[in-house]
Order: C-alpha cells, then structure tokens, then sequence
C-alpha cells in the first residue's frame, strides 16, 4: 500500500468508522509488537494496545496527513500510552504490595528484550539511558524512518538526527571500552 | 556539532554509509533481527470488533485498574490544591503543597476527608471530600471553607476531568471550568520541551514552573516511599540507592543528564497519634538551601498518608497541614459522578462578598489550559506590570488607555499543519465586567482561536475593549497552540501588547 492508498484509506475512515478495520489490520501487529516488547506481560500489552486503537478510532476525525503518515501516529499514541504505564507503575505502586515481595511489577522491561543482539551489544544498550535505548530501538530495530520518528518524538528532523548521533556514540564509547576491557584481561592471562 | 554537520551526518545514515564508526554501528544495528511477537489471535479479533461495534468506544485499562484509581484520586487532589491561580485563596492552596499517598484496590466507593490547614498570613483551615468510584473513571474533590461553602470542585469522568477555574480574582466569578484530556501530564512535558529547547527533560529545579509540578510531585512520592525501604532495611532492586538511612533519587527519571534536584527523606521515627493510630514519621526535604520540607506520617499498618505538614526552611511554623481519613466501601450509589453541577458557589476569601452562584456550561468542549497564563496587573491608569508567571518577561510590552487592544504573538515555526493560535484575554473590577469585542471568530468568553500556517512567524490581531468608566484591575491573557492530534499547547516566546494610539 503506497502512502496514497492509505492516505485515502484514512479519509474514508474518518467518515466511516468501519473502514478504520482496514488500517487497524494493517497496523495491529507492529503496534502489538512494539508495546509488547516495551512491557512485561502480555496482558498489559494487550491493554495498552486497545486503549492505543481505542485513541486513534476516536480521534480519527482531527488526524491530518503529514510527513510520517497514520503508522507514525500510532506509534506516538502508543508510545505515549506506554510512558504513562510505566510512570503511574513506578510511582503508584503500593507499599504494601511492594513490601509483599511484588516488586517485580514495576521494573521497566528492557528495549533489548526481544531482539537477537550480541552479549556486547546488550549490555551496551542496557547501560544507555532510556532515552538512547528507545531512540536507537525506534529506529533501528522497530524500522522507524527519520520523518516517522519525527512525529512518534515530537521533534524536529534535525534533533532526531542529534540525538541519534549522541545515543550511537555513548554506545559506541561503552562498546570500545568493554574491548579494551577484555583485552586487558586476555592481556593479564 | 553544528546544525549543518548534524543534517550531513544524517544524509549519510539515511544513505547507508558505513565508513565512520557510528554509521557502522548504525548499520550494524539495523541488521539486528526482532524476535516475532504474535497477540492472542482472540485478543486481535476481538478487539476489532470491539472496536468497529462500538459507537463510543471508551478506553480499556483493566491491567491498570489498582493504579488508575490511586492516580484518579492523587491527580484530582493535585489539580483542587496545586493548579496555579493567582487568586489569593488559589495562593493559599498552592502553599498548602500537599502530598498524598493512599491506595485502594477493593470495589465500592473510596471516599476520603481531609483537613487542610494553613498557617501564612491568614490562617485557613479547608475542609475536602474525594469520592473515588469503584469503576475506576470517576473521582470528585470538593473543598470547602470554614463555613460550609464549596470553593473549591474538581470532578473526573471517564476521560474528562472537570474542575474550577480562578484565573480572575477570587471575588470574580468562576465563569468557566475546564476540560482536560488524559493525556494533561504529557503536555506539560512537551510544553517544556519546547519552552526550553536544548535542556533535557526532566528539568533542572530552577527552571521548575508551576505546569510542571506534578513530577515533582510524583517523585516526591516515590521517594517518600522508597525511603521507607530504606529505613526498614528491605532489599530492594530497583532504581534508587539506599545510603545509610536516607534514599537518594534523582528527580524523576535516573537517566537525567543534568544535575538534578535531589530529594531526602530521613526516618524521624514511629508516633501514636492522639486517636491511637501509629504513625511513621518521615521527613521529606531538597538539597535546596532555600526549600520546603515536609513531615509526612504513613500508617504503620497499611502505609497509607495520615498526614503531611509542610514547612519551609527559613519558616519554623508549619506553612500547612493535610489530615487524611479514609473510609473505604461506600455504597457504589452513595455519589452519583454522572453530572457536574449546574452551578459552583464561589466565595470571597475576605469574607466580603456575599456567596456567588456562577452558571457553568458555557465552555462545555473548550479546551484550554491554566498551565500558560500571563497575567497583566494594572494597579494604576498607565503604568503596567506585565507579569509572567515563573518565567521571563516578556521582550516588550505597553499599554496605554486607547480601547482597541492588540496582541502580536510571536511564533517559534515550524508549528504543527493544523496548528491554532488559541487566544483569551479577561478583565474585571470588582464594579465592573468588560465586554471584549473579537475581530475575527469569537470562542468561549472572551477568546479567539486563529488557524496558523506552519511557517508562521507571528500572528497579530486586536480586541475592542468597552471600558465604561475605568480600565480593569486585572487582566489576563492566556495564549496557546492547539494541535488536532493531543490537544497540546506550543510555544509562545514572546507577547508584545500594545494599544493603537
């Protein structure tokens, strides 16, 4: 489906909630699978996947076609609908369910869960701050073009750019360190 | 690196190069494989057809159901007691800082009664109920004075949180509620990101404005009660460091790059308040030299906030004090959150003006934010004070006594493509009411709302004032930007007003 097709198909759904069938189809998976791998559970994902469509069927009618198109619009719906999981997660969790040994229910998972990197990579990644890590996840392991990224984030091309320099060279910089490391210590053996 | 080095980096990722390292590694990442992650195919069919059948579909939040309903009540006692208002009871309220911290998981209604004490100039003592409902989506806060009269209601539903405005002062008519989304948190993050481009989010306390209070508010949460753990010697594996007996977090999020706040609290030991209830008392404080501390007591049995005193560190007297009672399990029909009321009662905090009964509904749909609000104080006829609420002032601003007033926003491109400058402007005296007379397309009372290209540079437009005898003590100004996709407010930098001779 080019971005024509579905620029078209967006205007008929937005007169036609039925239509919205077609684009829910076609975005189910990516959306499922980007909350899933932000989450631990599969529940919550399933959760924060409805309200995610829920959102968008109903604002729908005020959506207007840009550079990123409707994926990258739910990619920011959702991303926000994340964010707010995991804020009201660690702020609200109840002592007491925290002092019953229940606080695995607020560790965020990780960006790097689900995909198949090398050790180095992983650890590298786990080291960098959300930030880095989610920038990085968006747009390489998810396939977020630039101008996507630039509606999921809410800024401009240009800081995407920035900040995707800055997240690969803190991961780089962690990277050639744990290489000196290990070098080091094949240096002592 | 400069903007233009940052945009040929970028052609060269976009293009594939893989010379240098980082675009190595770019590519190299690019190459990761994902893991498949299939839904439940009942799930996926399911909430499709959820979806298409239902005319008004509202939002799922069963995994979220425990927290939701702490939030509804934290977020609607927030928004009744720390909104910004310049208004001297809204002053009051937000000195009283308060904190609250109590969580219910059961059906029913949760219903809580607190006292609100205040110390600063006069004292006051409020009196406030919350109604939690049992489906989550419902919550109501009504505060009210010594004398039994409502000054304060804030009520959510479902999506849709209503709650008194006082952006006049406080002897002026409530004429608006307003109508925020969910999504209220977010835009204060986006607001700040774009008021302060280049500074990381969260900010630096220094630049802490009165939108962006409910982080620190939230963190202070977290704190209080991540240094229980602390204090109580449990293990933990998250993301705070005990240190000795204090927990040290940064605020809000750890991965901040500035040097943030840092919030303390230190384990004053138990107590048994005068009804026999034991307490632990802890007292919460900033590594600010000038900052406030607060004395929090949890219930040593179920955690839960009994109390929060709140002082400040070059005051020995408590600034104020909130009690909390919650009576759980009310009837689920013991508050119906279906409407709002036909009318708020609003009072004068001197006490000397008669009971006010304001009609509401005539904003029903608006969507505007207190979050922004420039606030002109005129105390004479020509010398102005433009005041700019926990910020810089404006670059240049000045009145003079004409009656046509005109407003040069100036914009901060590019903008969204459906963006609309949202403009409101209101006045009053306490003999007086002004009629504002809009150019262009009127909005709600006394506002205009102006579509804008994306390029747009700045925007000006002008208001006929009809001053009858005198110009209005106060004047408000409130500008933003409204965006079709989550109702959020942009930038404004600078807001010249001025009068045509």
């Amino acid at each position: 489906m080019t971005d024509f097709d579905e620029q078209a198909l967006v205007a008929q759904a937005q007169a036609d909630p039925q239509v919205f069938g077609a684009l829910y189809d076609r975005y189910f998976d990516r959306i499922y699978g980007f909350i899933r791998r932000r989450v631990h559970d599969q529940k919550t994902a399933e959760d924060l996947t409805a309200a995610t469509f829920e959102a968008a069927l109903r604002k729908i009618g005020r959506f207007q076609w840009r550079g990123g198109g409707f994926g990258a619009w739910l990619y920011r719906i959702a991303r926000n609908k994340i964010t707010s999981h995991h804020r009201k997660a660690r702020w609200l969790v109840p002592l007491s369910a925290l002092l019953n040994g229940q606080r695995q229910a607020i560790k965020r998972a990780s960006f790097t869960d689900h995909f198949e990197l090398s050790d180095q990579l992983t650890k590298g990644l786990a080291a960098l701050r959300l930030a880095d890590q989610e920038i990085i996840a968006l747009r390489f392991f998810e396939g977020l073009s630039s101008d996507e990224l630039t509606l999921v984030l809410g800024c401009s091309k240009d800081n995407v750019y920035l900040r995707l320099h800055r997240a690969l060279k803190r991961l780089r910089a962690y990277l050639d360190e744990a290489e000196q490391d290990l070098e080091a210590n094949n240096d002592q053996e | 690196m400069t903007k233009n080095e940052i945009r040929h980096w970028g052609q060269r990722l976009e293009a594939g190069q893989s010379k240098e390292p980082l675009l190595a590694l770019a590519g190299s990442l690019a190459q990761s494989r994902v893991n498949s992650v299939q839904a439940d195919k009942e799930f996926k069919t399911g909430l499709r057809a959820r979806l298409l059948n239902t005319a008004t579909p509202k939002a799922s939040s069963r995994a979220l159901a425990p927290i939701a309903m702490g939030l509804a009540v934290i977020a609607a006692l927030w928004l009744a007691l720390r909104v910004p208002q310049p208004a001297s009871a809204a002053e009051l309220l937000d000195r009283a800082n308060v904190a609250y911290a109590s969580y219910m998981q059961s059906g029913g209604i949760l219903h809580t009664e607190f006292v609100l004490s205040t110390f600063e100039g006069r004292p006051q003592e409020l009196h406030g109920e919350s109604w939690l409902a049992g489906d989550e989506g419902s919550s109501r806060v009504e505060l009210r004075d010594s004398r039994g009269r409502l000054v304060y209601f804030a009520q959510r539903n479902g999506e849709t949180l209503w709650r008194s405005m006082h952006d006049l002062p406080i002897e002026a008519p409530i004429e608006a509620l307003y109508r925020l989304g969910q999504d209220e948190y977010e835009l204060a993050r986006d607001l700040y990101q774009q008021l302060h481009p280049g500074l990381e989010w969260p900010p630096f306390f220094g630049d802490l404005a009165q939108w962006i209070e409910l982080d620190t508010w939230f963190s202070e949460q977290a704190v209080a009660c991540q240094d229980l753990y602390c204090l109580l010697g449990i293990d933990k594996d998250m993301e705070w460091d005990c240190q000795d007996k204090f927990c040290t977090l940064p605020l809000l999020e750890t991965e901040v790059l500035l040097t943030p706040l840092e919030l303390v609290a230190q384990f004053l030991g138990t107590e048994k308040l005068a009804n026999g209830q034991e307490v632990y008392v802890v007292e919460l404080g900033t590594n600010l030299i000038e900052g406030k501390l607060r004395e929090m007591k949890f219930a040593t049995d179920d955690f839960s906030l009994v109390e929060v005193t709140a002082y400040s560190t070059n005051h020995p007297h408590p600034i104020a004090r909130l009690r909390v009672t919650v009576r759980e399990q009310l009837p689920v029909n013991a508050l119906s959150f279906d409407n709002t009321p036909s009318s708020l009662q609003i009072i004068d905090w001197a006490g000397q003006r008669d009971l006010l009964q304001v009609p509401l509904g005539m904003t029903n749909g608006s969507l505007f934010t207190p979050l922004h609000v420039l606030a002109l104080e005129m105390p004479g006829w020509v010398e102005i004070r433009f005041h700019l609420e926990e910020g810089s002032p404006p670059s240049g601003s000045q009145i003079s006594g004409s009656q046509e007033i005109v407003v040069s926003v100036n914009l901060d491109p590019p903008l969204p493509e459906d963006a609309e400058l949202v403009i409101q402007l209101c006045a009053s005296s306490p003999q007086l009411d002004y009629l504002f007379t809009f150019t262009r397309n009127c909005f709600a009372l006394g506002g205009i709302q102006l579509p804008v290209a994306t390029n747009q540079q700045s925007v000006e437009t002008s208001f006929q004032v009809n001053v009858t005898e005198e110009w209005p003590e106060h004047i408000s100004l409130m500008i933003g930007m409204e965006s079709s996709e989550f109702e959020k407010i942009y930038v404004i930098t600078d807001v010249f007003w001025t009068t045509q001779p």
